[in-house]
């Protein structure tokens, strides 16, 4: 069962279809006000809709995600976990969020890491929810199509460096040093923006075939 | 693009350590590797009995092959020795037929003969008897799972370039959900390795069928202003619990065009249940 939300992508400084921090901030247009809460309502009227059919539908979600759609499913996955069951993300908009709030006493803001999460949603990070989430990350070590946001890309770059083949180590090793065991990081060799995403295919679907079959009935309540 | 290799002696398959393809590309890298952990290209299959290798190239800028031009393909065996062998694109454009009736998504209210009309010149541009060119006309139905098929036509190129194909009424079943494919071949007389084929599809219902795939229209007092794009499989086990899976919208640039992303949204939906 699958869901496409049509999030517009209008030319303004909020990168919304990332769900980045301009994008949560935003309060005109009010359509455009907390689309990750909008998503959680259109996913609820799907939900009635499946049940009316007779389907049993688990609580949490998939998703899936490459490029900009993979930065917002992962942010999504930062801030809601407790609704999700497994995502899988390709590239995510260069670097992809951290569980940490400050590094070396500079505070980590979202979408980079989540000192202010709170702050932009209301809630607080539940990283015991998130080690609960299945989660596929990968890239290819040459991609260098990065979406350059000024608000973090000196402390992205000092954190994690500017270069695919050591983002996605780094990351991998802070995931792991906050417990984060459940994120598997894969990266292609030698692939760029546009290789890396088809290469990726088999491991994307053997990885929600995997998730289906160890996600137990418990995640319908 | 697909690209299939025969390997002509048993063993040669088995001792290949990596094959790439190098040449003038349209943008980007002079190397494209087929196999292994840089692959760039899907790997389809292995067919032992024929000893056939099958991958599929996906095109774009940075991957685009050039009319005339001659690419190598690079066999690097684990004994270290390399094999090149040079093969030549005939026609590098990617142009579909364009199927103007009839129209997308069009309802028919009961099984009726139904006509099938596209346009393409490419044809009319060959007529030195070096290739051989034809139309593959094929009607599919889908099933709980897939599209099976139904009925199908072949028909030469015409030098007006318009064509047009009468699905017969007998062979469309009620409350049914059908495919059009509309398939250019070409093959060329003196580089007979090089085979084009380029389709375009359409789909069309007849009677009281349900699509899967729905645009749910913004409802503010629900909670959100946007669309959204549903797809469920109507067959599926009842039996377990089902997932719905997120697949977000995400475009390679801005616009003010909300058409431009109800489009995308419909193109990301499909291809990720056809994915799955």
């Amino acid at each position: 069962m699958f869901l496409c939300p049509v999030f517009p992508r209008p030319p303004i400084e909020a990168y919304v279809p990332c769900l980045d921090h301009e994008t949560l901030k935003l309060t005109d247009p009010p359509e455009l006000i907390r689309i990750d809460l909008q998503l959680i309502a259109m996913v609820n009227v799907f939900r009635n809709h499946l049940e009316e059919k007779g389907f049993e539908v688990a609580k949490r979600l998939f998703f899936e995600g490459y490029s900009g759609s993979a930065a917002f499913s992962i942010r999504f996955a930062f801030i809601h976990p407790e609704l999700v069951e497994a995502f899988s993300a390709g590239h995510c908009a260069g670097w992809p969020i951290l569980p940490i709030s400050d590094y070396e006493g500079k505070a980590v803001n979202y979408p980079l890491g989540i000192s202010d999460l709170f702050e932009l949603t209301g809630k607080a990070f539940n990283i015991e929810a998130l080690r609960e989430v299945k989660a596929f990350l990968y890239a290819g070590s040459a991609d260098d199509n990065f979406h350059f946001d000024d608000d973090y890309l000196n402390l992205a770059i000092e954190i994690l460096g500017s270069e695919a083949n050591v983002i996605w180590p780094n990351a991998s090793q802070i995931y792991q040093e906050n417990g984060l065991n459940n994120i598997t990081v894969r990266l292609y060799e030698g692939l760029n923006h546009s290789t890396t995403a088809p290469a990726a295919i088999p491991d994307v679907v053997q990885f929600f075939r995997d998730a289906l079959s160890v996600s137990s009935r418990n995640s319908l309540f | 693009m697909l690209l299939e290799i025969h390997f002509e002696e048993e063993g040669e398959y088995e001792s290949i350590e990596s094959i790439s393809v190098s040449g003038e590309f349209g943008h980007g890298d002079e190397e494209i590797v087929l196999n292994g952990e840089r692959s760039s290209a899907e790997f389809l299959g292995w067919d032992s009995g024929t000893r056939t290798l099958s991958y599929f190239l996906f095109l774009d800028n940075d991957y685009e092959f050039e009319t005339g031009s001659t690419y190598t393909l690079t066999f690097l065996a684990t004994n270290g020795t390399e094999q090149p062998y040079d093969f030549v694109i005939e026609d590098a454009r990617r142009d579909y037929p364009n199927i103007t009736e009839p129209e997308a998504e069009e309802q028919f209210a009961a099984p009726q003969d139904i006509v099938v009309r596209w346009t393409h010149p490419i044809a009319s541009t060959y007529r030195d008897g070096k290739v051989i060119e034809s139309y593959h006309f094929l009607l599919e139905r889908e099933t709980d799972s897939n599209f099976e098929w139904v009925w199908y036509r072949n028909l030469f190129p015409a030098t007006s370039n318009n064509y047009e194909v009468t699905i017969p009424a007998t062979a469309l079943t009620d409350d049914s959900k059908y495919r059009v494919h509309v398939e250019y071949r070409a093959h060329y007389t003196e580089n007979t390795e090089y085979f084009k084929k380029v389709r375009t599809w359409m789909d069309f219902t007849v009677g009281d069928y349900q699509d899967s795939l729905q645009l749910n229209e913004a409802d503010p007092e629900a909670g959100y202003h946007f669309p959204f794009f549903t797809y469920f499989n109507e067959t599926a086990n009842t039996n377990w619990p089902v997932y719905i899976m997120v697949l977000p919208l995400i475009t390679g640039e801005p616009s003010e065009d909300f058409n431009f992303f109800l489009r995308s949204a419909e193109q990301t939906i499909r291809s990720g249940y056809d994915r799955f």
